[in-house]
């Protein structure tokens, strides 16, 4: 199987405050990799790297076989990365169709009426038909979440990053979410998802990584990740810190 | 069901809005056969501050760059006019032509510098241009130094001429705005406005969007600075160059409501009618207004606007895209 995405020795920091000292890991095309890691180990800082908001001090990204870390942001989101914001950032003043047709217009450079169709096609995806003329700043957690990954989508991505999109919710609407991450991997797409929730990466992902002191501490099946004692050190540990 | 009824509430919007426009329309354009020359000199000044306010509403309100410098451009139409009808004697309507061309110009060539200005940068580097621009206007003898230029054609213009042109340049700077906004340019503009980090990632190319927003406010403001100076009939660099201009247009926009083209037009018919209201106290007018206009960002920060549109879904312009049901329903299929 081909990788479709491949980090190699990424670091940053912020002052003296080194984030993310190395880290390393692939994902296969098709594949749904697991990040899970304490509060404040960097997970969305990787995720900032690879869309291009952060720059790394180091390291690699190659991306379907070129490195990426001069693109800009924009050329990212053309080449097929999208991600969702850990607190859904959504356009308030806009409807949610309008959330979606712009991040279609401008993610695919497509014309508003080719837009509409795809637009259209988001809204079922993400179950928001119902509430597509609704401005979006008007929405609840769930509905928002579910937007954040429909303008996620809009760019037609080879590879989703989600941070966090089951966060906050009922156990029954983390269901939903986890419904709609499966269809969008049915349909080809590489994803790399972060979540606290251990049970929700058990179930929706092929593999998962630990990412804690800076590291990727450990990657493997949801079943040996959970055997590992490291996991269990790593959140032990943690929680004695706080 | 309560969805097919919010979508006729929605389908007959439109008929509301064409009604509202036209009747606009019809008083605007009648207004100065039935008005006395009271109403039509203030009506002029509504006219031409609308269309300032919607060129600043355009920088501050959609593409995030708050200036502080948009008098540079009034100063340049304000002059324009004045070099083309005084100095080279040419008719008059070429010089809000100039005006326009020289303000773009001039706006592509100080982005260089100011676009790579982030935030408040943004905000003074704009300032200090404008600044700039009038103490070079001081020192140059081409443009009469510090004693500038009576505009003499202004006297031979009747009050509905005058009133004419300046409904001219509103309905360039209302159209341009419009036209924007529903298209596809439009749309990342919007996004823009309500996230740009986002908006960013969804594909949205910031430095150019805002540059093109940047060289269209530059053009209209110039040529309001024209009719604006038209009117006034008298220019020079402290007063063509003054903040005041600026300052005029921020009240606007926030009185209004930023990021809503309906915003500015009642933000100016507001700002003129205080400043007439307000005309006897006139070394306190500015700050007066400076207060209202603090008040109204800490009770109304979304403007006149936003608490009509808390009430109403308000779309005068038809700048919003809406979905039927039915539309998802054709292609339930696949
Ligand atoms: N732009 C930045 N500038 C400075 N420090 C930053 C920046 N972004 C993140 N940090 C710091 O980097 C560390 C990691 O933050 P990050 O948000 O990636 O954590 P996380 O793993 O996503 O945590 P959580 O699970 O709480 O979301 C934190 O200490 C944070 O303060
Ligand atoms: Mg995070």
């Amino acid at each position: 199987m081909e990788a479709i995405l491949k980090v190699k020795d990424l670091g940053i920091a912020f002052g003296g405050n080194k984030v993310l000292d190395s880290v390393n890991f692939y994902v296969n095309e098709g594949e749904v990799l697991g990040i899970m890691g304490p509060n404040g180990a960097g997970k969305t800082v990787l995720l900032n790297i690879i869309s291009g908001i952060l720059k790394a001090d180091h390291g690699e990204i190659i991306f379907l076989g070129q490195n990426i870390l001069k693109e800009s942001i924009t050329a990212r989101t053309a080449m097929g990365i999208g991600r969702t914001f850990q607190v859904p950032r959504a356009f308030e003043h806009m409807s949610v169709y309008e959330n979606i047709l712009a991040s279609v217009v401008y993610g695919q450079k497509v014309s508003e009426k080719a837009a509409a169709v795809k637009a259209r096609e988001i809204l079922k995806l993400v179950k928001l038909e119902e509430r597509a003329n609704e401005p979006a700043g008007k929405l609840r957690l769930i509905n928002r979440k579910r937007l954040e990954i429909g303008a996620a989508l809009a760019s037609d991505p080879k590879l989703l990053l989600l941070d966090e999109v089951a966060g906050g919710l009922t156990n029954a609407e983390v269901n939903e979410i986890l419904e709609i991450v499966k269809t969008i991997k049915g349909r080809g797409v590489s994803i790399i998802w972060i979540e606290h929730i251990i049970q929700t990466l058990m179930e929706g992902t092929d593999r998962i990584m630990l990412l804690a002191n800076g590291r990727d501490l450990l990657t493997d099946t949801p079943e040996e990740v959970m055997k590992s004692s490291i996991v269990n050190e790593v959140y032990m540990g943690a929680e004695e810190d706080d | 069901m309560a969805d097919k009824n919010m979508l006729k509430q929605k389908d007959a919007m439109p008929k509301v809005r064409w009604i509202s426009l036209a009747v606009a329309v019809v008083v605007l354009v009648s207004l100065p056969f039935w008005g006395g020359d009271y109403i039509v000199n203030i009506f002029t000044l509504i006219l031409m501050y609308m269309a300032i306010g919607e060129m600043w509403n355009l920088l501050g309100g959609y593409a995030g760059l708050v200036s502080l410098g948009s008098q540079a451009f009034i100063g340049l139409g304000g002059y324009s006019l004045a070099i083309v009808s005084q100095v080279l004697k040419l008719p008059f309507l070429l010089g809000f032509l100039l005006a326009a061309i020289v303000s773009v110009i001039f706006a592509l060539l100080i982005s260089f510098p100011i676009f790579n200005m982030k935030d408040v940068y943004f905000t003074i580097g704009t300032w200090l241009v404008a600044e700039a621009l009038c103490v070079f206007f001081q020192t140059w003898g081409f443009v009469n130094y510090n004693v500038g230029f009576n505009i003499t054609v202004a006297r031979t213009l009747g009050a509905t001429a005058m009133y004419f042109i300046a409904f001219g340049v509103a309905v360039i700077a209302l159209l341009a705005v419009v036209l924007i906004l529903r298209s596809k340019f439009g749309l990342g503009l919007m996004a823009m406005r309500d996230n740009e980090a986002a908006s960013e990632i969804r594909g949205v190319k910031l430095y150019r969007s805002k540059l093109i927003c940047f060289l269209i406010s530059a053009a209209i403001t110039g040529l309001a600075g024209a009719a604006l100076y038209l009117n006034l009939s008298y220019i020079k660099p402290t007063v063509g160059f003054s903040i005041d201009w600026t300052v005029s247009m921020v009240f606007i926009a926030v009185i209004g409501g930023m990021g809503t083209i309906e915003g500015p037009i009642i933000g100016a018919i507001v700002f003129v009618i205080l400043r007439q209201l307000l005309y006897n106290f006139s070394g306190f007018s500015m700050l007066i207004l400076g207060v209202i206009a603090v008040v109204m960002i800490l009770v109304a920060p979304k403007g006149i606007m936003g608490l009509i549109n808390k009430k109403s879904g308000f779309d005068l312009f038809g700048v919003k895209r809406k979905v039927k049901i039915s539309d998802f329903q054709t292609n339930e299929d696949n």
